[in-house]
């Protein structure tokens, strides 16, 4: 069974603890990575999207048009 | 300043003591490379005139032989102070690690010689492979020049011989051929380098070599086991060095405490780590905390060789910053059994992770068979400073052989 946020807050605090997030919206699936000082996120296989630094990966991704902030008790997490 | 003075700072301590002789080298690798150039230049623009050919020929014969010549005693100059140095960084740190109170046994002058002997005799030998290497092919690109240069005089008609091929065609493939293919140096891993690329990542790469080696032999006379090993700033945190690097390790693989040196610097071409000796005794007193060099005590599974887990987490889980000392823990995936293995050290904080797969982000993690990775932690005063991605080593491979790809 998947794994759900129930704030922001929570993402955030996975982000600073470098965790990599795979999770799934409508039934597609992304993933967001702190890897080499970045933040990449995007759909599952597609190229990454980079972002550097939380706020600017909170401000800009958008998962299906809809911001994280939007979605996040939505989301079914896979991994974290 | 002294070597003992100077090696209290990292510059000193990792500095090439060969940088000149190398340098100077290269200086000599660029020129003849250029030559060679302006000759191929003069050769393609008389269209493989033979007597320009076979002008060429002599003139990387004498070129070739000229280099192997000065490569001859350059390498005799770098074994030597390369090794000597590593006998130097032994006595330099023994001595101000324990104010003078050890006091090591004098140099053996024979197995000394000998070594450098051996060692210098090795990087001529590798050398001059190489240099020749690249002048048979010259030669033998030359020679094929020649061959299809008459071939193409005798038809006098381009284009009748074979339908297409022309006098200007044959000498451009040749060109290209003594540009692309003859004007480089091939290492014993078929790669293609650049004559002077190649010269600098070999001497940096082997000097260092020489002189842990030295190190090495000097604290082994001196029955020495434990070294360190020095520490650097890892620009883009994927410097597979920082496995070793700020790390204490026994010599011999005989200590109860200290893991041992399975790998000694260079860890990779153009490597600049370099091994110091380590004496438990005097770092404590130097209020060294010694117990962070310590061995893991991670469980194994003795019968098939690989780590054993303390728990695993189901599917959407989150692995803890902090658990027991020396806790493992697997993360179950959506499309694979494990998807993370987590390591925590001493104190039971994260200190490594193995995951098994990219994250479906490939682009960001082009690592192992199937983007395969681990990431090790860094803290500081208590918090979590940062987290670095590498490969999976050989080793790490073994111990979780049991979820990572084969």
């Amino acid at each position: 069974m998947a794994g759900k946020y129930n704030s922001i807050d929570e993402l955030i605090q996975d982000l600073k603890s470098f965790k990599d997030i795979e999770f799934g919206y409508n039934g597609r699936e992304y993933s967001i990575c702190p890897v080499h000082g970045i933040y990449a996120a995007g759909e599952a296989w597609e190229p990454s999207i980079e972002f550097e630094t939380i706020d600017e990966l909170l401000e800009n991704f958008r998962v299906q048009g809809k911001k994280l902030e939007e979605i996040i008790t939505d989301i079914e997490l896979y991994l974290h | 300043m002294k070597l003992y003075d100077k090696l209290n700072n990292i510059e000193g301590l990792e500095k090439n003591p060969t940088k000149d002789e190398i340098i100077k080298m290269l200086k000599y690798y660029d020129k003849v490379v250029k030559d060679l150039e302006k000759s191929i230049n003069r050769l393609e623009q008389s269209g493989f005139n033979p007597s320009v050919a076979k002008a060429f020929q002599k003139e990387v014969n004498t070129k070739v032989n000229k280099l192997n010549k000065i490569v001859e005693k350059w390498a005799e100059v770098i074994s030597k102070k390369s090794y000597t140095r590593g006998l130097d960084i032994v006595d330099a740190v023994v001595k101000r690690d324990s104010n003078g109170k050890i006091t090591l046994k004098p140099r053996d002058r024979e197995f000394i010689k000998e070594t450098i002997d051996k060692i210098k005799k090795q990087t001529f030998k590798d050398v001059k492979m190489v240099n020749n290497d690249m002048r048979d092919r010259l030669d033998k690109l030359a020679q094929q020049g020649i061959k299809e240069g008459q071939g193409v005089r005798v038809v006098q008609e381009p284009g009748k011989l074979g339908g297409t091929t022309t006098g200007d065609e044959i000498g451009s493939k040749i060109y290209r051929e003594l540009r692309e293919n003859g004007l480089k140096l091939v290492d014993s891993a078929g790669r293609k380098w650049d004559p002077v690329k190649y010269a600098r990542m070999y001497a940096r790469t082997r000097t260092r070599e020489y002189q842990t080696k030295g190190t090495i032999d000097r604290m082994q006379k001196n029955e020495l086991d434990l070294v360190k090993i020095s520490k650097h700033v890892d620009v883009d945190g994927m410097d597979i060095c920082n496995l070793y690097e700020g790390k204490v390790f026994a010599i011999s693989g005989n200590s109860d405490r200290y893991p041992a040196l399975e790998q000694r610097p260079p860890y990779h071409p153009n490597c600049a780590h370099v091994v110091t000796p380590w004496v438990e005794k005097y770092a404590k007193k130097r209020g060294e905390d010694v117990t962070k060099y310590y061995k893991d005590e991670f469980k194994y599974d003795t019968e098939n060789g690989i780590i054993k887990t303390d728990k695993v987490l189901e599917l959407g889980s989150s692995a803890p910053k902090t658990y027991k000392p020396f806790g493992v823990i697997d993360l179950e995936g959506r499309d694979q059994p494990i998807k993370q293995r987590v390591f925590y050290d001493k104190q039971g904080k994260i200190i490594k992770q193995i995951d098994t797969n990219p994250h479906n982000r490939p682009d960001n993690h082009p690592y192992g068979l199937n983007g395969e990775h681990a990431h090790d932690f860094e803290w500081e005063n208590g918090e979590l400073k940062n987290r670095t991605t590498r490969e999976v080593i050989k080793n790490e491979r073994k111990l979780n052989s049991d979820i990572l790809p084969k």
